[in-house]
């Protein structure tokens, strides 16, 4: 975990403090802030995904899991002890970076939305923290869930962008516009995306095509849809998580 | 509403007294060519028509407020009409100029006027500091601010322009001299047609659909305008569509969300412009051939260029992307510089595609295509990329006190709590 | 994953193989613009509109930019184009609609075409005082236009 914490600093600091050289802060959607966003997409997912649903399928490996069931504990509240410690500590590491950030950019010159990114880390925390866990009990081991983990990591961040795109080379694109539609509600990587852009502001960027999914998602019905949405993201793969270890308890 | 109106009206008598006795027609009406009215201070509630040699100067508060179809003020058949210092508050069009020369239009306040200044086969006028806001709604559900039709050598400066649909609309003209004029809140700043030898210089546009919108128009220069957050849906600075000649130079082109678009333009030059922080910089539209791009500078464009075909004559521009080495010290660097990866080009071709804008995905490919093309060469290339931006734009690099505090505290209270959650 | 695949696939085989629907669709003030010149559509009396085989939808501001985009697009994919009645404001399906050629009508591009129901609607039009050229559909397709002034 230090480790983990340790290159999150380091990535942070050294991207914003490199971009702000090159490009001080400008209005609306800028290079700048699409990569301190990218950095966040990237490695928050990965290490949320790998480190919390190993932790999980370790202690059914270890037997721990098995162990911990012959107490009179319910399997609810041992997964929420598991997610608030791993959202917890992704958010102290998220902060110590954001602290060093601010602290940089106090001698680099002025930054612009810090609030916005300690937004999006919690955010990704509080859905992929809950993803991890699923991914964790779903696995049969340590082994399985890292790469369980992975494949869902590449698939989210890459692989299906990358295959909307392919897509895109041979369908209409009113079909591609409704799979990138789709993509943003069933794959959560692309709804903290969407998310961000409707939060900064900055829904124009996504281009014409989306202003009616934009321009619903910033009125106040959709704001609701979208808290509700979000909430799902967290509460399902919890539920779900809880569920799965329950049965495999029932089978051994 | 009528009876609002009705009562406006009644209200406004006593300050109109004079036009009780005669009305300001039948006054203009009986005075000699080249006579000079002095207009008294006061709400006038009849739309005037000139025909003949006339200077009308309006004391502070001299009010036209007029309903109906009919223009505030119409200039037509005539030469030699001045008009300055008044107010016009018009729902329909305020200022209507037809067949006439040597007007001059100064210090008009326009205010809710559908179409504010309209004029159609004039020649020689000047439209000068005059201070236009258009009606609240949509810009597709109203008129334009200044509307030229079939004239030429006009000089339109120093207007402050505001919510209306096209800032100046332009067609069928020719020698037009813009400068100075602040356009904002419109569809288009500047919209040209079918028109030549324009000079667009000076001007600022912020927040328009697009800044300047040049269409069909040949022999023109936009320069040295200040063009900034366009950032709607389909927004864009600069457009220039089925042009021919036209220079662009100099200009600052500041967060939009295209900076400049050259549609079925050619023969054009784009040169010492700064784009920074748009989310596309510069595009080509089957314009890949005949312009030419150079000295600009191109910082934090999310996507510096794009283009729809392979090739295109651009050179020497400061790209703040561009990993350089200049060993023989010629102020270009040595290898080239790419200047459009495989995205762009997919992205004109299918707009679907600008939801990927700077997605992480897309982020990796920009990385593998840049490696890969330096060995293709086949995309759009600068071949001598500046090494230094041509402009001196410096960082302040300010230390700011309670940033360091602050940014020492979050840190040191998150190492704190970390320590302590490890250790037990 | 498989099951998402065969989704995917299963949905996009649906959609390819479902009828297209050609009817035209309203115009947006707010996002559209014209596929060829890229004009926003604010005058929408004047607006045409083409629908690909495959169901996408594009909309143009000037009967002059439909007329030029057909005339580059692969003809195989056009499902069908609609001009807006210079006397009715409806989509006409370009194939049945009359055309006149009038200078001293304006439209956004100042190509100053306009479409009518049928010839006895255009020749009405022309009737009430205005003048102009009668035009068929094929007369568009080699049309200058822009050139007219």
């Amino acid at each position: 975990m230090q480790l983990v914490g340790l290159l999150f600093v380091f990535v942070f600091a050294a991207v914003m403090t490199i971009q702000q050289l090159a490009v001080p802060p400008s209005a609306g959607f800028s290079r700048q802030a699409a990569a301190m966003f990218n950095v966040q997409l990237f490695l928050l997912p990965l290490f949320l995904l790998t480190i919390g649903s190993m932790n999980i399928a370790g202690d059914a490996e270890s037997g721990w899991l098995q162990l911990l069931k012959t107490y009179p504990m319910k399997m609810s509240r041992y997964i929420a002890g598991k997610y608030l410690a791993l959202a917890t500590a992704f958010l102290l590491i998220v902060l110590l970076a954001l602290g060093a950030v601010l602290l940089l950019s106090g001698i680099a010159g002025p930054l612009a939305g810090m609030g916005v990114y300690f937004m999006s880390s919690m955010l990704l925390i509080f859905i992929f923290a809950a993803l991890a866990l699923l991914i964790g009990a779903i696995a049969k081991n340590r082994l399985h869930a890292l790469a369980l983990s992975l494949v869902f990591w590449a698939a989210w961040l890459l692989l299906i962008p990358y295959g909307l795109m392919a897509l895109g080379t041979y369908l209409a694109g009113h079909l591609v516009k409704t799979f990138i539609i789709m993509n943003i509600h069933v794959n959560p990587v692309e709804w903290v995306r969407f998310c961000f852009f409707l939060a900064t502001g900055n829904g124009d960027a996504l281009g014409p095509a989306f202003y009616g999914l934009t321009s619903f998602y910033t009125s106040p019905g959709g704001m609701l849809l979208a808290v509700l949405v979000t909430a799902a993201w967290i509460i399902l793969p919890l539920a779900s998580a809880a569920f799965v270890l329950k049965r495999r308890k029932r089978q051994t | 509403m009528k009876r609002l109106l009705l009562l406006m009206l009644f209200l406004s008598w006593p300050l109109g007294a004079v036009q009780a006795e005669e009305s300001l027609q039948q006054k203009i009406d009986a005075l000699p060519e080249g006579a000079v009215i002095e207009l008294e201070a006061g709400v006038y509630n009849e739309a005037i028509t000139i025909k003949k040699p006339l200077t009308i100067n309006g004391a502070d508060g001299a009010v036209f407020r007029v309903e109906g179809e009919k223009p505030a003020i119409s200039i037509e058949n005539t030469e030699n009409v001045a008009i300055r210092n008044v107010q016009i508050e018009q729902g329909d069009t305020a200022l209507l100029i037809q067949d006439s020369s040597n007007v001059t239009v100064e210090r008009l306040r326009i205010i809710g006027a559908d179409q504010a200044a309209s004029v159609h086969r004039s020649k020689k006028l000047v439209l000068r500091e005059l201070s236009i806001e258009g009606p609240d709604g949509h810009y597709s559900d109203k008129g334009n601010g200044i509307a030229l039709y079939k004239s030429e050598d006009i000089e339109v400066s120093d207007n402050e322009i505001r919510n209306v649909r096209d800032g100046i609309y332009i067609e069928h003209a020719k020698g037009l001299r813009a400068s100075g004029n602040s356009i904002q809140d419109s569809r288009y700043g500047v919209h040209l047609m079918y028109s030549e030898q324009v000079q667009i210089t000076g001007n600022h546009f912020s927040g328009n659909v697009t800044g300047v919108m040049l269409m069909m128009s040949n022999d023109s220069r936009i320069h040295s305008n200040i063009i900034e957050e366009h950032i709607m849906p389909n927004a864009s600075g600069l457009v220039l569509y089925d042009a021919d000649t036209i220079e662009v130079t100099d200009n600052s082109i500041t967060s939009n969300a295209l900076g400049l678009s050259l549609q079925k333009t050619g023969g054009s030059t784009v040169a010492g412009n700064r784009f920074f922080g748009n989310q596309i910089g510069m595009e080509f539209i089957n314009s890949a051939e005949t312009n030419k791009t150079k000295g600009n500078e191109f910082t934090g464009n999310i996507i510096q260029l794009r283009s729809d075909a392979r090739g295109g004559q651009i050179a020497g521009n400061y790209y703040d992307d561009a990993a350089l080495l200049d060993l023989d010290e010629d102020g270009y660097g040595d290898t080239p510089y790419t200047a459009m990866q495989s995205y762009g080009q997919w992205m004109v071709r299918e707009p679907v595609y600008q939801y990927f804008t700077e997605a992480p995905a897309v982020v990796l490919l920009n990385e593998m295509d840049r490696e890969m093309n330096r060995l293709t060469s086949l995309v759009l290339i600068d071949n001598s990329p500046l090494m230094e931006a041509p402009s001196d734009l410096q960082t302040s690099a300010s230390v700011s006190l309670w940033r360091l505090v602050l940014g020492a505290a979050v840190m040191a209270f998150a190492a704190f709590i970390w320590r302590k959650e490890s250790a037990g | 994953m498989k099951k998402i695949a065969l989704i995917i696939a299963a949905v996009i085989g649906l959609a390819g193989c479902g009828e297209t629907d050609l009817t035209p669709r309203a115009i947006q003030a707010e996002t559209d613009v014209c596929a060829v010149c890229n004009m926003s559509i604010t005058y929408e009396e004047f607006a045409g509109q083409l629908i690909e085989q495959d169901g996408d939808h594009f909309v143009f501001d000037d009967l002059g930019c439909l007329i030029e985009h057909i005339n580059g697009m692969d003809q195989t994919e056009l499902g069908a184009a609609f001009i807006k009645d210079a006397v009715t404001d409806e989509w006409l399906n370009i194939e049945r609609a009359a055309y006149v050629y009038a200078k001293d009508e304006w439209t956004p591009m100042a190509y100053h075409v306009l479409a009518f129901e049928d010839e006895q609607a255009a020749e009405e039009w022309l009737d009430s005082g205005r003048e102009g050229e009668l035009l068929t559909l094929e007369d568009l397709y080699g049309f200058d236009w822009g050139n007219h002034h």
